[in-house]
């Protein structure tokens, strides 16, 4: 063994001091955005506009919130779109892990064709689909009903595929001894191949969640009472035709950007790489 | 048995009470509009409109304008829509034509109230009438009187001239200690808008789309490039209007916070302003070419309409009617400050709504107004083709091209695009 | 099949093992079945539909009249819907380069620290626009890229003026790139993290007893054992900044004038702004064959320079 891999030099030293300031400078980065768009949130107008700006307000005002909540129902958008989340979420792995499962260990008919239109659902680009489902759901008579935001995503082809990946990885032999002891491939999975991946399950469903909290085109189009719409929409109409009131705008996306961070602050650990990189990776 | 029978007889009763009350229960009518600033107004007249008919909600929905078009077209598409909702004139043709709006039944009493000119772009050769016209949208010229006071301008009253405009603006282009104070808002006047648009009408202007024997053309002629370019040259040659460039605000916002000395937008502005007390502004007149002229301001003629999917059309046809010809209505616009459907029969409850404010002025612009595209609404695919237009000018009017590439660009494209136009049918 | 080879055959244990089969036949529809359903209704059917679209003059309104090639011929003479895909091709020459190197450089010097809990600060810090609502961050990013935003700011010192970066059209898909960066940068670092992981230390080793640069390790170990996920994460964002939509609705509209019109844009646009719905679906239609090409093309040129183990 090298000598300075256990004692290391100085010049190694400096060279992980100057990778830290690289880093940090790269954070800073990625945080002023949020931090402008917060301290904002409490200017008034007239310092909002101000040039140079200021760093901290000078005086923090609440009314840009009062303004907010006396533009768009917020917290009813922001139920609402955590609740539609939430159920979707669930709903993709609850269909999508058994299809998994099978897809990775099961063998029956017409197994490629099925898993191939999943990987199709998961290419073709919305703008392709976007109408024809629209269509569908008129025909359905769901237009500005939830079921138009939740049944057309009950399935999704990448939760499949991503567990998918994880399923292929697990090793066999636990499932085996399931069925050998005469169980069903439902117990196995049921009792071995869920437990196992509760982790890859958490991922998936997180990132299923987060693909629906971000998502405004299809809820602009389908929904259209206020009290039913979901909260990207509703920051869109900050944005009027006349009046832009930035510090409004900015309470608006603090108080829909702060509650994301904080959970995932708390949920990341669930979130790890080998989680998110399992659904990319073929 | 005893029991069952009396069970049964109470839960017939129930549900005939059930029912009954269902009959009385108020109907909830879906009201659209895209127009924020209207809002308290609004608010208020669907208050008095649910206090005389009582068995009539109104749902009241602000979709905002970059949605709304979209939002309307999805909501028609998916048979799902609102009952009453605001139309303009490019849009109306196109859904007339595609069967997506309800004829109206409008009496001849009704008729008679709305003026005549208003209610002409809505009824169909064979006098059918889409849509209840709304009170006229002026575009009209607001003024900082502190600023011309302070400047030593005089505040216009009854008329002046392009040439009067241009000076008071360059004298009132000033820095205010730190502040920097502007003349004019020249980002809204980009021509192909209605503020624009104004100008070319005042300016002698005639149409931007010529009708000819085999379809239409884009006529941007002498008179369009040289209105184009007086209202150019105010950003970039004169510099007493504010490029993207130099402010980040909204004209509306710099002349809300009294640093801009005249502020040329659509009356519908007028609640805004008189949100901040401590502005001194009023109306002035529409500047023309020469003293002496009449000003040819735009003014928007929307319409409450009722789409073919409407569940609640008894309801919404009900309302349209209040909102536009019922004298209540009438009064509690002008009241307000903003013009009512016969504008001229209110206008002494609208001057005195807005005292002070030189409102006289806008009554007198009305009389030469113009209804902006109206001769042109007829063109299958108008909203396209004046996003091209707006496309073209964008560019330059936000620093960022010649404005004779602009205009070559925008004839190039429209033509394009009216070459597969079609003649509406309005029947 | 004869009868006389099936009474040779163990009876018992031949129809034992066919109905195992059958039964995990049984359990594999069942299992997928769910699922199967959602991505045939809403997905394939769909697609099928967009196809029929496509060759009609469908505006949304009223019934559609079969049209044939029409909308496809009038695609390819499009000089509109030529210049998108041009800008759009521009965007992605900038923002597909620079997410990558910004990935990678991030991704390795992270990868290079040594304790845990400061590695998985940075990872979380660099995921975090990811986790935003992008209307809200698009939102934001327009205040910051106004001239007199604080982007301007460090340029400001220096006494230049900055742009209005979204105003002007030689910044304007500069100005979406680098948003797009800023938001896309985190999932692409995890990725080249787990690669970078994986890349065995020995050779490291061996080739710093032989003396070798850090930059020279980077250049002939790191690079070609990590390519596999460069190739991986190089697509995923080719199928992205072709299709970017979302920033450009919330930033520009496609402006000033047509300076970020992109092809997703024109799409939308087209579609539902003016309800030329047939139209917009053979656009959609020819966007994904540009798609497919430019993937099928990656996948032949990824031998070249990818190195699988």
């Amino acid at each position: 063994m090298n000598n300075s891999v256990n004692n290391p030099a100085p010049k190694a030293r400096r060279e992980r001091w100057s990778i830290v300031v690289v880093l940090t400078l790269g954070s800073i980065l990625i945080f002023v955005p949020f931090y402008w768009m917060i301290t904002m949130a409490f200017k008034t107008p007239d310092e909002a506009y101000r040039w140079p700006p200021t760093l901290l307000p000078e005086t923090w005002t609440l009314e840009n919130f009062k303004g907010l909540f006396n533009t768009i129902p917020f917290l009813r958008m922001f139920w609402n779109s955590f609740w539609t989340s939430f159920l979707i979420a669930s709903l993709n792995i609850l269909t999508g892990a058994p299809a998994a499962y099978a897809f990775a260990r099961l063998r029956f008919p017409g197994k490629s064709t099925w898993f191939g239109t999943h990987l199709l659902s998961m290419i073709v680009p919305w703008q392709i689909t976007i109408i024809p489902v629209f269509l569908l759901i008129r025909a359905f008579g769901w237009y500005d009903s939830y079921m138009a935001l939740i049944v057309p995503s009950i399935a999704n082809g990448f939760s499949v595929f991503m567990l998918y990946q994880f399923f292929r990885s697990l090793p066999k032999s636990l499932e085996e001894s399931v069925l050998i002891d005469g169980g069903s491939w439902f117990t196995a999975l049921r009792h071995i191949a869920l437990p196992t991946s509760s982790g890859a399950l958490a991922a998936a469903w997180l990132l299923a969640f987060l693909g629906n909290w971000q998502s405004f085109l299809w809820p602009l189009i389908v929904l259209q009472s206020e009290e039913k719409m979901v909260l990207p929409v509703g920051l869109l109409y900050l944005q009027n035709q006349f009046s832009v009131n930035v510090p409004v705008l900015m309470a608006g996306a603090t108080l829909s950007v702060l509650p994301t961070i904080v959970a995932y602050i708390f949920l990341q650990r669930y979130l790890t790489d080998a989680a998110i990189t399992s659904g990319v990776k073929g | 048995m005893k029991k069952v029978f009396v069970l049964s007889l109470a839960l017939a009763g129930a549900a005939v009470v059930a029912a009954a009350i269902a009959q009385n229960s108020p109907v909830t009518i879906q009201y659209a509009t895209w127009d924020e600033s209207r809002r308290p107004v609004d608010e208020k007249v669907i208050k008095a409109f649910e206090a005389s008919h009582p068995n009539i909600k109104v749902k009241y929905n602000i979709v905002p304008w970059d949605a709304y078009w979209q939002k309307a077209a999805a909501m028609t598409a998916g048979g799902v829509t609102f009952d009453v909702m605001w139309m303009d004139l490019n849009n109306l043709p196109f859904y007339v034509s595609q069967g997506a709006l309800e004829p109206l039944d409008m009496t001849a009493a009704e008729k008679k109230v709305i003026p005549a000119a208003t209610l002409a772009p809505y009824q169909t050769s064979s006098g059918k009438v889409y849509g209840f016209p709304l009170g006229p949208q002026a575009v009209s010229v607001y003024v900082n009187r502190d600023l011309f006071k302070k400047r030593g301008v005089p505040v216009p009253t009854k008329s002046w001239t392009w040439d009067q405009m241009l000076a008071a603006a360059q004298k009132l282009t000033f820095m205010d200690g730190n502040k920097k104070i502007w003349g004019i808002n020249g980002q809204d006047l980009q021509i192909d808008l209605e503020y624009g648009m104004s100008f070319f009408y005042t300016f002698g202007g005639t149409t931007i789309i010529k009708k000819t024997a085999t379809g239409y053309v884009a006529n941007l002629d002498s008179s369009f490039k040289s209105t184009a370019q007086k209202l150019y040259d105010l950003i970039f040659k004169y510099h007493v209007a504010p490029s993207t460039k130099e402010v980040t605000q909204a004209g509306y916002q710099i002349f809300l916070a009294g640093q801009m000395g005249i502020y040329i937008e659509g009356t519908w502005m007028t609640g805004v302003l008189n949100g901040n007390p401590k502005l001194n502004w009023s109306y002035a007149p529409f500047p023309t070419l020469k003293a002496g002229d009449k000003p040819r301001a735009s003014s928007s003629a929307h319409a409450l309409v009722i789409p073919k999917g409407a569940k609640e059309k008894a309801g919404a046809l009900e309302f349209a009617r209040y909102v536009t010809t019922a004298v209540d209505a009438q009064k509690l616009i002008s009241n307000n400050g903003l013009l009512a459907t016969n504008a001229d029969a209110f206008k002494s409850q609208y001057s005195k709504s807005l005292p002070g404010r030189n409102a006289e002025v806008i009554l007198e612009q009305l009389k030469t107004g113009v209804i902006i595209n109206s001769d042109v609404r007829l063109v299958s695919n108008l909203p396209e083709v004046l996003g091209a237009m707006n496309t073209a000018f964008n560019l330059a009017w936000t620093g960022n091209g010649k404005l004779e590439d602009a205009i070559k660009k925008a004839s190039t494209d429209m033509d394009v695009l009216l070459k597969q136009a079609k003649v509406l049918e309005f029947k | 099949m004869t009868a006389s080879t099936a009474t040779k055959t163990p009876d018992k244990h031949r129809s034992k093992g066919s109905s195992l089969r059958r039964e995990e036949a049984m359990w594999g529809l069942a299992l997928i079945l769910p699922s199967t359903l959602g991505i045939l209704v809403f997905a394939i059917l769909p697609i099928l539909g967009s196809f029929g679209i496509s060759f009609t003059d469908w505006g949304g309104l009223s019934l559609p009249n079969w049209t044939g090639l029409e909308n496809y011929k009038q695609a390819l003479g499009d000089s509109k819907a030529i210049e998108s895909i041009e800008r759009t091709l521009i965007f992605t020459v900038i923002s597909v380069p620079l997410g990558l190197v910004v990935a990678i450089v991030l991704a390795s010097l992270i990868q290079n620290l040594k304790l845990e809990k400061v590695k998985t600060f940075f990872r979380t810090l660099y995921y975090l626009p990811m986790v935003t609502i992008g209307v809200a961050t698009a939102l934001l990013f327009k205040v910051l890229f106004t001239a007199q935003g604080p982007i301007n700011l460090p340029l400001n010192l220096l006494g230049i003026q900055g742009p209005a970066w979204l105003d002007s059209p030689d910044t304007v898909l500069t100005a979406i790139a680098i948003y797009s960066v800023w938001q896309g940068a985190g999932s692409s670092i995890i990725l080249f993290m787990a690669a970078l992981a994986n890349v065995p230390k020995e050779l490291y080793e061996a080739a710093q007893i032989d003396g070798a640069q850090p930059l020279r390790l980077f250049w002939h170990i790191t690079l070609p054992m990590i390519s596999p996920t460069i190739f991986l994460v190089l697509i995923l964002s080719l199928i992205g900044s072709l299709q970017v939509f979302e920033a450009v609705l919330v930033m520009t509209k496609g402006g000033p004038g047509d300076s970020s019109m992109t092809i997703a844009m024109y799409i939308y646009k087209t579609g539902f702004n003016y309800f030329k719905m047939g139209y917009a679906t053979a656009l959609a239609w020819l966007l994904s064959l540009a798609l497919v090409v430019l993937i099928v093309l990656q996948w032949r040129l990824q031998k070249s320079w990818v190195h699988y183990e």
